[in-house]
């Protein structure tokens, strides 16, 4: 937590607050529980009121690139009012700045839940989880696809089928995307027809694939990775990918649901 | 008695060119690839008895590729060592993790690795 006092005749404190959860279900239950009922609990002795604004960086490490949200706070629990039960606080609801960021948010709320709740269900159908690999290299594009599978075989404990679909240019990935159902695309960022920048920004100005998962990579550097992020991209590995990264945002993505 | 083919995976023309020279000396039938996507058609002209893997090679690492030299490509039966100048004990950590028959440290020398060479060809 990080406090930056400002220098005003009525300071108000500007706290950037770091908040980490052990597991995906403390977090779900404190969002959707605490969200519905007055705002996400946030645990401080700080002197906030009602009304005072926040900033929390929110993340999915290995999912989505962390993004900086502004939170108000919408109720007050101090010291003397606390009890063992329900300790001193706050409740702070997030101001999204546009609604792509409240659904992309929303989205890994909505499959962290599913997923919670599927695994209380031993035996359940699940769709493939659909990857586009997007890779002009045919070569490349195969090593990766090979390795992705025997990761998919041989380490993941995840019962959802895998399917890998391929293009070798931006163009057939917008086919691929465009034909629906993917749960998360790999792109090049250096493709013919349509760059993987070019992409990117296509999937997020369409409104059914705006929330879809984007991990870029690239031998661009440095560039490449700053391009990557403005287009939207969530994720961005260099080449030669470690492929340990990618695996374990995979691994991530699946045992999603 | 036919010579022993050893295949070159490397992006750096100088290594190639000192380590297919000294193959060459040792009696070996040498062929390299600098780029992944010329790997099929080399191997349908020349299976090789042992692979020489640079790690660091563009777009894809080698020992991440050495499974699917081994799995997707028939070679299974060929030994494939990573050669590489990356520090010693990471070469050795990749090498057992990626299933590798072996390593050589570009940094031992081009006598030492045809050494290590020698002694996977004659003993298999």
């Amino acid at each position: 937590m990080t406090d930056q006092a400002e220098k005003r005749k009525h300071p108000r404190v500007e706290i950037i607050l770091k908040v980490d959860y052990d597991t995906p279900r403390d977090f779900i239950a404190d969002y959707t529980h605490n969200a519905s009922d007055g705002g996400l609990f946030v645990n401080t002795d700080k002197p906030f009121s009602v009304g005072d604004r926040l900033m929390f960086d929110i993340s999915f490490p290995g999912l989505l690139s962390p993004f900086r949200c502004k939170a108000e706070v919408i109720w007050r629990r101090t010291k003397e009012e606390a009890t063992e039960e329900n300790p001193g606080g706050i409740g702070v609801a997030f101001l999204f700045d546009n609604a792509e960021q409240a659904e992309r948010v929303n989205k890994i709320i909505n499959s962290l839940s599913g997923n919670l709740e599927a695994s209380a269900k031993p035996t359940q159908e699940t769709k493939p989880f659909r990857v586009l690999l997007a890779e002009d290299n045919h070569m490349v594009r195969e090593m990766f696809r090979f390795a992705v599978h025997r990761f998919h075989r041989s380490k993941l404990r995840s019962q959802r089928e895998l399917a890998i679909l391929e293009a070798e240019d931006g163009k057939g990935a917008w086919k691929h995307v465009m034909d629906g159902n993917l749960d998360l695309a790999i792109v090049d960022y250096y493709m013919p027809v349509m760059d993987g920048g070019q992409l990117v920004r296509k999937i997020r100005e369409y409104s059914d694939t705006r929330a879809l998962p984007v991990i870029m990579v690239s031998v661009g550097g440095d560039d490449a990775r700053r391009q990557a992020y403005a287009a939207g991209a969530d994720l961005y590995l260099d080449k030669p990918v470690l492929l340990g990264q990618l695996f374990e945002s995979l691994q991530k993505l699946l045992n999603l649901g | 008695m036919l010579s022993k083919k050893v295949l070159l995976v490397d992006d750096s023309e100088i290594v190639l060119t000192m380590a297919s020279a000294a193959l060459e000396s040792g009696g070996y039938e040498v062929r390299s690839i600098e780029r992944w996507e010329d790997l099929d058609t080399m191997i349908m002209h020349f299976i090789p008895d042992l692979i020489l893997m640079d790690v660091n090679m563009p777009e894809v690492f080698g020992d991440h590729a050495l499974m699917f030299f081994k799995e997707e490509r028939g070679l299974s039966r060929v030994p494939i060592l990573l050669y590489s100048d990356i520090d010693e004990k990471e070469l050795r950590q990749r090498a057992e993790a990626c299933g590798a028959d072996g390593y050589i440290s570009k940094s031992w020398g081009i006598d030492r690795m045809l050494e290590v060479v020698n002694g996977m060809l004659h003993s298999a």
